[in-house]
Formats: structure tokens, sequence, C-alpha cells
């Protein structure tokens, strides 16, 4: 008897246990049911300020989004125009053996490496093309082919060095060639030799000359010439006759010179291939050391090593430290002052209200509402309204960046000194990561709470009696008029004074909203004025920059001109000023050199530099001058190339 | 049953110049069932009085009894609480959320208590005020009785302890005045409801078992008309 009394009492006080906490729960949200019904209804019953409120909660998110998207997307963006120049890899040694590659592989800050070789020409008889009968073929692995940005047009890559991919460029010329194909090579690297006495035969666009008896290793991308009796080509066979197969076509890659005496082929690269080969690598910038240069150069010993600067530069490398702090304080005050922006907004929209809003919590109250339920109320607006206004504010923020990006796309291609060679050729691609939508969600959730949390505040320490009165705005304001004040102003002032004190409160939140808006349309004007002002500083040192002959006759104007063609892009800069003695035009590349004219600050380095910085790129420059009419400079810069 | 009690009620508006001592040294008590009513000229206090008696508003000094409880004693959210459960007000303009309708209105204290509503209970009170046809209508589509027959369901449907009504046929015609204050006494006999009314007609400050004239914020009288389940007349001061 006494056990099963027991166990009855156990299990009674399961039971009540259970009970209770499910009616705790229940009954919790029950209790704020109502309150959630009421705010909806009323929150429908004013469709204006519903929608001011959500479209306040919405730009915030999209403001946010525009800093976060923004910086990634942008980054990455400038990423990706900057892999344009070289490809996406890091950092590249050039004829390596084993003995480095263990080197590199043994390096934890090594994210990803892959192997390539260059195997050399091949004769390629389906080319249509006289000044391009050979394929040049490289061998990758396959982190290479996207490193590159190859992209198959179809077919698919190589899985070994019997399989190729052909350069669509071959097809467009009218090659007859398709997938399936076989194609029998022998693998050379050519040579040029001189081969008439005393003449020496220039390359100008090459940037090559062969004198006579003199042997010459000619670079893969140059061009197809007839021999003739001052030059002879000769080819040095690498190996033993291959068949290759054409398992794909690629889109014509970026690297691919025109004027090239080969169509670019690929094939993969295998283990053991070759004793030599290049290695490509991509870092992982958080492990990376701050020494890092150093340490490649040292493993890289004699070996050619090149560090890939233009993607570098925005990964977050530790030699380009100063680069990613701008970026972070920017993003970091620009969410500061969306921050503050939206907190100003979000809590004038729900203080406007107050008024009409205290009227029906007044008679919630006055049926016995508690504080936390009038509370939570302004809580409940404003998660219903941030919850739809997160994924249309990101979505909106998105938009926005991309027309943003597509529109300041030609000031990057400025900023990073790219010709309109490359330009189109990167479409904007929006980029975020969950941890960013999770920061966002969370930075405007903050955000949306921190409004809440005062105007809920304030309305839940509405008693019920300010409503039954219907003083709730006079019981706000704080100065009341008094008998002695009414003796001595009339009556009729002090009521124009209160309705206006009671109109200027109600304008008080407009006015402080506006005043937000306009706060935030100075800084982005304001900021996109500063980007616009050094990008042209960076084109325009001093005086005007004109690109026509309109007002050439006032002194001070430099005109700049432009052209481009297959083979070159030409640039000619023009200006009325001075010009130069006929006696200094020779000498003005020397370095160190200052003519008659030159002004006194000048210490002769500026056209010396400018011409070493233009024959580093394969380009060429040259003056013409008269004196006072002006002086004009030519700057040719052969394919791909850059201002 | 002692319900209500009051002990030196006070109430002071404003301050220094402007003070104004709306209520003053007020005592008195009602039984559970009684049906007071409280007469007395416009600025009396007897307004201030019923809210204080409520727990809507809060006396300068002084206490209120409801069953035993003193509520002024009670935090604030305490008392809305208490206020919902154990108190009926019932308000000159009614005080009806213009976004519900009658049902959701007339449970509006309970809902907010987070419970269910007892349908049985909401039928029966409906019925009892008359409102069947009007169940689903919002208040703006109701007349002015029948709102006021809402805002008396509201209070009723909670069995309050007691049930205060602060001028409620004020703002009604003779007729529908006449009508609401059957439908209050018929609680109060039936139910036993306790029940205050303030009011300025005669007729029906005459109705009530029990009447308190308050003056320049004093009781000056206190008569009792009718003796509690009885009929006859009795004079108490």
């Amino acid at each position: 008897m006494m056990r099963e009394s027991g166990f009855l009492e156990v299990g009674n006080l399961k039971k009540t246990v259970k009970k209770t906490s499910r009616c705790f729960w229940g009954s919790w949200g029950r209790r704020n049911q109502i309150i959630y019904q009421v705010t909806w209804k009323h929150m429908k019953m004013n469709p204006k300020r519903t929608w001011t409120t959500f479209l306040g909660i919405f730009f915030m998110i999209l403001l946010m989004t525009c800093v976060f998207v923004g910086r990634r997307t942008a980054v990455g963006y400038l990423q990706e125009v900057g892999s344009q120049r070289k490809g996406k890899w890091h950092i590249s040694m050039y004829d390596v053996s084993g003995k480095e590659l263990q080197e590199v592989k043994s390096l934890a800050y090594v994210k990803e490496m892959a192997c390539s070789a260059d195997f050399g020409y091949g004769d390629f008889e389906a080319s249509k093309d006289s000044t391009q009968p050979y394929l040049y073929v490289k061998a990758y692995e396959p982190p290479c082919f996207d490193w590159m940005s190859l992209k198959l047009k179809e077919g698919r890559f190589p899985k070994n060095e019997k399989e190729v991919v052909i350069s669509q460029s071959a097809l467009d010329d009218g090659a007859s060639i398709a997938m399936g194909d076989s194609i029998k090579m022998r693998y050379f690297n050519r040579s040029i030799t001189g081969t008439q006495e005393g003449v020496t035969t220039t390359f100008p666009f090459q940037n090559l000359s062969v004198h006579f008896g003199e042997t010459l290793d000619l670079p893969w991308s140059f061009p197809f010439y007839e021999e003739n009796e001052s030059f002879r080509i000769d080819r040095e066979y690498t190996g033993e006759e291959i068949e290759l197969t054409v398992v794909g076509i690629v889109e014509t890659p970026w690297f691919e010179q025109k004027d090239a005496a080969g169509y670019t082929a690929f094939t993969r690269y295998e283990d053991g291939i070759s004793s030599t080969f290049n290695i490509s690598l991509t870092l992982d910038m958080e492990k990376a050391p701050g020494n890092l240069y150093e340490e490649f150069l040292k493993i890289a010993g004699n070996h050619e090593m090149e560090f890939n600067n233009y993607v570098l530069a925005f990964t977050g490398d530790s030699s380009d430290s100063s680069m990613n702090l701008i970026i972070q304080m920017m993003s970091a005050f620009f969410t500061l002052v969306i921050m503050a922006a939206a907190i100003i907004l979000i809590y004038n929209v729900f203080n406007i209200s107050f008024e009409e809003r205290s009227r029906y919590l007044g008679m919630l109250c006055s049926v016995g509402a508690t504080g936390k339920q009038k509370r939570s109320s302004v809580y409940f607006e404003a998660i219903v309204l941030f919850f739809p206004a997160l994924p249309l504010g990101f979505f909106g923020g998105c938009c926005v960046v991309f027309l943003g990006m597509s529109l300041f796309q030609p000031f990057i291609y400025t900023i990073m000194s790219i010709s309109e060679a490359v330009l189109g050729k990167v479409p904007v691609s929006i980029e975020f990561s969950y941890e960013d939508i999770a920061f966002i969600a969370i930075i405007s959730a903050l955000t949306v709470a921190l409004s809440a949390i005062l105007p809920a505040k304030k309305i839940s320490r509405i008693g019920p009696m300010e409503c039954i009165r219907g003083n709730i705005e006079k019981a706000d304001l704080k100065k009341q008029a008094r008998p002695k004040a009414m003796q001595r102003l009339q009556a009729e002032r002090l009521l124009a004074q209160n309705s206006l004190k009671y109109q200027k409160r109600k304008a008080r939140g407009m006015k402080r909203a506006s005043c937000v808006f306009m706060v935030i349309l100075i800084i982005t004007v304001s900021g996109t004025q500063m980007i616009t002002k050094l990008v042209s500083y960076r084109i325009l040192d001093r005086g005007a920059l004109s690109t026509s002959d309109e007002d050439w006759d006032s002194k001070g104007r430099v005109m700049i001109r432009g052209e481009k063609n297959n083979f070159s892009t030409n640039i000619s800069i023009r200006d009325n000023g001075n010009g130069i003695a006929p006696e200094d035009l020779g000498h003005i590349f020397e370095r160190f050199y200052k003519g008659k004219n030159s002004s006194e600050d000048s210490i002769g380095i500026g056209l010396p530099l400018s011409k070493q910085l233009i024959m580093l790129q394969n380009g060429t420059i040259h003056a013409m001058s008269e004196l006072n009419i002006g002086t004009e400079f030519y700057i040719k810069m052969y394919s791909d190339i850059i201002i | 049953m002692e319900i209500l009690r009051c002990e030196n009620l006070s109430k002071v508006y404003g301050e220094g110049d402007t003070c104004t001592n709306a209520l003053k040294n007020i005592s008195f008590s009602v039984e559970k069932g009684e049906f007071v009513s409280i007469v007395g000229p416009s600025g009396s206090g007897k307004s201030t009085l019923l809210h204080i008696l409520g727990g809507v508003d809060k006396p300068t000094k002084g206490k209120v009894y409801i069953n035993g409880t003193e509520i002024h004693s009670l935090k604030e959210d305490k008392l809305a609480i208490f206020r919902r459960r154990q108190i009926g007000l019932i308000y000159q303009f009614y005080n009806l959320l213009p976004m519900l309708n009658v049902d959701e209105n007339i449970g509006l204290p309970h809902l907010l208590d987070g419970r269910k509503l007892d349908m049985d209970r909401l039928n029966m009170i409906v019925r009892s005020m008359g409102l069947e046809e009007r169940r689903s209508h919002l208040p703006s589509q109701l007349s002015g009785g029948q709102q006021q027959r809402v805002s008396i369901a509201r209070a009723l449907y909670n069995r309050p302890a007691i049930l205060l009504a602060d001028e409620p046929t004020g703002n009604l015609d003779r007729n529908t005045g006449a009508e609401i204050v059957s439908l209050l006494k018929e609680s109060n006999r039936t139910q036993k409801q306790t029940l205050i009314l303030i009011t300025h007609d005669e007729n029906i400050a005459l109705q009530a078992d029990r009447m308190l004239c308050i003056e320049d914020g004093e009781i000056t009288r206190d008569e009792r008309i009718r003796v509690l389940g009885g009929g006859e007349f009795e004079k108490n001061s």
C-alpha cells in the first residue's frame, strides 16, 4: 500500500511538473498572442507608418549589404581583374627541379601547388593560316587550367600527356581540326642565327636583335618569319614523335599572342615527364609569414621566380597590409555610420507613432496589459518587419553592389593601369560568404533591437490613466501652462504655444530622419568625389587635360590621344608649352640631363624613368619638339599592353 | 462579507500653487454583492476615486483593499494582472480596441492572461447582452449602446470581484442608458456581482442599494437605500 502511494505521488509530481512547464510556455506564448494580434492589426490600419518603418529597416540592411558584400565583391573583382594579367597563381618558379619542388612542398602555408612545363612547338598541319603553322604545347597539372582562367568550349581537359586541348583561335582561323582527331608531332624549340656578315637584324616588336653568327633561342611568342639571307631559323627537337588526341577545345586563352607563330594547346603534366619544370602555387595568406619573399627567394636560388603582384595585392598579403587596413577601417567606419543613421531613423519612426500607439496600448493597459506585454508589442513590430526586410534588403544590396561595380568598372581598370584590351573580359559577379550573411543579419538585428528598446521602454511607462483621460501628449510634455504665466500671457497665446510645441514634437522626428538621410547622402557623394579625384590625380598631375583641339590656343594645355590596332596601342601626349631645343632633344631620356628650357625643379629623372618603364613592358617612346610651339611624345605599346 | 475597503484615501494633483486636493481622507467599505452608486457634481473627485479603487490611478495617501489585497502596494505588473482578473472597469467612452471584433474585445482581459476563451461563458454573456448578431463586428460598426454593452460584457467575462462603472450612461440617450443600467442591475441581482457606479442621473443612483455623495473630495452622504437582499429603505448616516 505504502509502495503504491509512493509511486502514485511520484507519478503525480512528474505529471504536475510537466503540466506546469507546458503551461508556462504555452501561456507565455498565448499571453502575448493577443498583443501580437492587436499590433498586427494596428500595423495594417496604419500602412503609411508601417511602410516607413519597413523601408527604414530595409535600407539599413541594404546599406550593410553594400558594405560587406560590396567589399568582398570589389576585392574579388580586383583579384579577378588582376588575374587577367597573369593568372590566379600567387608565385611561380621557372625551370626548377625536384629539389625545389620538395622544399616548396614542405612549406605549411602553401595552399595549392601545381607543376607545368612548356613542351615547345610542333607542326600543325591542319592550320589554315600560313603565319601560324605550329601548335605551341604547354603541359599543365589540373589546378593550372583554373589558375590560367582556361574555359572549355567543348570536350574535357586532358587526362594524360597523349591528350590535348586546342585554342578556339585555331578553329576561328579555319583550321580543320575537331574533337577526337589525332595530331602527330615532334616537339621542338626554335632558334635564330644571323647569316649575313655585317648585318644585324632587328625585330622591334619583340625587342630582339641578332648579329651575324649569333644564335638566339626564340621566345614562344615570336612570330613566324620567312627566312631570308640575313637570318635563319632552326629547330631543335626535344623528343621522339608522339601522337596526340584532341579531347577538347578551350576558349582562346587571354595570354595567347595573336601574332605568335603557333596556336596554343595544352596537355596534361605528369610527374617525371620533364626534368625541369615550372611550379606555380597559391598561398594561404592567413598563415603566410612576413618574410615570405625572402623565404621564396632562398628556395628559388638562381632560378627565375615571379610574384603575381596583381593578385597578391588584394589577397591580404602581409607585404601590402596598408591596403587591407584601409579596407577594414573603411568598412568599420561605414558600418558604424549606417548603424547610427539607422538607429536614429528607426527610433524616430517608432517615436513618431508614439501617440497613436499609446492610444491602443493605453486601452490594453486599462484592461490589464502588463509593461512587458506593452513592450512586446514594439518588439513584435520590429521583428515582423525585420524578417521580410532581411532577405529583401540583402537582395537589394546585392543589386546595388552589382550596379555600382558595373558603373565603377572603367575606374578599376584605370586605377589598376590595365588597358581597354581586357576590359569587359571580367564580368562583375557578386561574392559573399555565409559569414557575411550571418554578420549582416546579426548587425542589422542589433541595430533594430537598439532602435526599438527606447521607444518600447517609453511606451511601457504609459499608464492607463493617460489613455482614459486622453492626455498622452500632455503627460509627456514637461512644461505645463502655469497660472502665473497665464496671468502674464493671454490664454489664447498659451494655447497656441502648447499646440505649437506639440506640432514641433511631431516634426522633430521627421526632421531627424531627414537629417540622417542628408548625412548619408553627403558622405556618399563626398566619398565618390574623393575616389574620382584620386583617379584623376593619377592621370593629371598638373595642367589641364584635354582630348580635343578646343581651347588649344590658351597656354598650358595637354592633349592626349590614343589608338589601338592588332599589334599595338599608340598614345600621343602633346602640349603647347615652350618646346625643347633641338640640341637637347637627343638627350632628354638620359638620366639627370637638364635642358635649357627645363623648369627649375626638374632633376632630369622623369623621362628616363618613363622610358625604362615603357621599355620594360615591350614599348617604345620618342619625342618631337619645336621651340615655342610645343612637344609631342609618342608611346607605342605592343600587343596586350598597358597604358 | 467585505469585498472592498478603502482607508484614508487622498489624492493631490499638481504642486505648490496649482495643488488640487481631489480626494480628502476618504474611507468606506463595500460588502460582497452590494450595488453602490456614487453621485456628485463635476470635479468633485468621484472619477478619481473610482480610478483609484480600480487600480488604474495611484492615491497620494491611503490604502485600498480588494478581497483582502492591498492593491497599491503591488508592483505595476502584478497590479495589472490583479486588475484584469479581479476588477471589471466600464468607462464612459467604452475603451474598446478598434481593431478587434466584439468577441475578441470581450475576451481581451482573459486573452491577456494567456488563457483560452471559454466559449460557453462567452456565448452566455453575448446572449445576455443581446449581441448575438454583432459578434464579428468591429466597434466602429456598432452603436454607442452596443459598444457600451460590449464593454460591460468585457468587464463581466472574467467574473471580477468587483465591477466599477464610470458614468456608463453618460454618453447615451435616456432609453439606451436605462437599458444599460438594467443589464448591470441584472448581473448584480443574479450573479451577486458587486457593483460601484458613478452617475449624474438621480434615477439611476436611486436604483442602487446604497448611495454615496461626494462633494469637493469628501463623502458628504452615505445613504443605504435598501437592505442587501431585501427591499426596504434604511437611513445609514
